[in-house]
């Protein structure tokens, strides 16, 4: 599990509950890192687990921030809904320093949900991650019928396709004969 | 669930994770999946190394794929569509429809359907429609896995007429032919040219007309019980014989291989192999078809037949 708390949209967030340590616990003390999602609920999660995101580890090693900053300072992921970074974060704990499992039976089952972490986890480049969701997404399909399919990830058909093609031709040669329109209103 | 929102990288991920009988579905969704399956998949698909239409036991083909790796994988089935009053309460299929190559197919989808069948996916056909269905099917598979891949149409039996598809090899391999009724005249000249074949028998005639296509197959390996000269030593006009005897007239053997080394016949023949059970008078036959000497170090060349 890991700590969170109820934060604020303010600068400073409120002092988070510590997470559990683990059984073995290291011997040089571990550092943490604080992140939010979309509602603004900070996670603090230990470097160790961090490292699983190969773009959080980057901003980590790029800014090279002390305790005390990151704590000031955590990194905001607004495009992930808090639930999801939350499912992230466990992730993220409970693998910490452990080598990954072929298969893992705890995503989620709601497709939506699914989807969302996979938005999230390809933002973050959690790898393993990612391969376990790709994994239940294309167990969905399993046995299925192209219909059935259809339904299940939403895939347009070839006419719905095509007037989308269309529709997005037709706005673009709108968007290009107002700009035309604009630079010769400069022009004047 | 948007599939179509995701990036590329990760629908080829979520693709890559589909096997290619659920591929093979998905494909006729919609043209654009079709065309995002070939382009994520394309790396995947080059490690194909063949698809087989495996057509044993007078059964209607079951179309798998051999993988670089000798994995095996069921793509579908294609047999003749039940009659409903055979249908039975425990599986009453639902059948969708799809458009196969311009041809309308109808599909059902099993959990266990035939033995030796490891799949869901099944074409089924209405009688006399199987050659059109079935050739639906390869062209579809055609361009949608690539003419890169080895195609081979592979049957044990005489009774199902093999289709003539584009880049198809057929190869037969039949170790049970009845002694009097089965005739296999009518079956080689109906079917395309061979890539091998594979007999066994013991009947004491020959199996087919000195004209047949049988002796245009590239490769041919037969056991000819009950004869002691079989007339593949005189018509045959492909690449590798391989010829196993209970006895054999030396004379015949030896003036064999004197018209091949002349040029005489047999120019397309590569590699003989010839077993007789009652043996071979090595010197007697190196003597007269004029060779020197076995080199015993030397190795000799190997040839890859196509796996039955």
């Amino acid at each position: 599990m890991s700590s969170t708390e109820q934060g604020t949209s303010s600068a400073a967030p409120a002092e988070p509950t510590t997470a559990p340590e683990s059984a073995a616990a290291p011997e040089v003390p571990e550092s943490f890192y604080y992140v939010h999602g979309k509602d603004k609920v900070v996670h603090k999660v230990s470097a160790g687990a961090l490292q699983h995101s190969a773009l959080i580890h980057g901003m980590i090693s790029n800014l090279g921030y002390t305790e005390e900053q990151a704590k000031a300072n955590p990194f905001p992921f607004e495009n992930i809904d808090g639930d999801i970074l939350q499912m992230v974060v466990d992730w993220c704990n409970q693998h910490k320093g452990k080598p990954t499992p072929p298969e893992d039976t705890n995503l989620p089952k709601q497709k939506e949900k699914l989807f969302d972490l996979v938005l999230a986890v390809n933002y973050l480049e959690i790898k393993e991650l990612l391969t376990y969701c790709c994994k239940q997404v294309a167990m969905m399909v399993k046995g299925k019928s192209p219909e059935e399919i259809r339904e299940i990830w939403m895939i347009p058909t070839d006419a719905e396709d095509e007037a989308a093609e269309k529709e997005a031709k037709k706005r673009a040669g709108k968007e290009a004969a107002g700009e035309t329109a604009a630079a010769a209103g400069d022009a004047k | 669930m948007k599939l179509h929102e995701y990036p590329f990288l990760v629908q080829s991920e979520i693709l890559h994770n589909i096997d290619y009988q659920d591929l093979f579905l998905l494909s006729f969704v919609s043209n654009k999946m079709k065309n995002l399956i070939k382009s994520s998949q394309n790396n995947r698909f080059k490690n194909i190394r063949s698809i087989s239409y495996n057509c044993y036991g007078n059964r209607r083909p079951i179309v798998d794929i051999l993988l670089e790796n000798g994995q095996k994988e069921d793509l579908l089935a294609v047999t003749k569509r039940q009659l409903q009053k055979f249908e039975t309460f425990r599986h009453k299929p639902d059948y969708f429809q799809l458009n196969v190559f311009g041809k309308l197919i109808d599909f059902t989808l099993y959990k266990d359907y035939i033995y030796g069948y490891k799949g869901h996916t099944v074409a089924t056909f209405n009688p006399h429609e199987s050659a059109s269905v079935i050739e639906s099917i390869h062209n579809y598979i055609l361009n949608f896995l690539g003419d890169s891949v080895e195609y081979y149409w592979r049957t044990s039996d005489h009774v199902m007429n093999i289709p003539k598809l584009q880049n198809v090899s057929a190869c037969m391999k039949m170790w049970y032919i009845l002694s009097v009724t089965d005739d296999l005249n009518d079956f080689f000249s109906a079917a395309p040219d061979f890539k091998s074949i594979s007999i066994k028998t013991t009947r004491p005639r020959e199996l087919v007309r000195p004209d047949s296509k049988f002796y245009h197959a590239e490769s041919i390996d037969t056991f000819q019980t009950h004869i002691t000269f079989p007339d593949i030593f005189h018509h045959f006009q492909g690449k590798r014989a391989f010829i196993t005897c209970m006895d054999c007239e030396m004379f015949h053997l030896i003036d064999f291989v004197n018209r091949w080394k002349s040029g005489e016949a047999f120019q397309k023949l590569e590699l003989l192999s010839v077993e007789v059970y009652d043996g071979i008078p090595q010197e007697e036959v190196l003597n007269d078809i004029g060779a020197k000497h076995i080199v015993a170090s030397k190795t000799p060349p190997t040839h890859a037949v196509p796996k039955m």
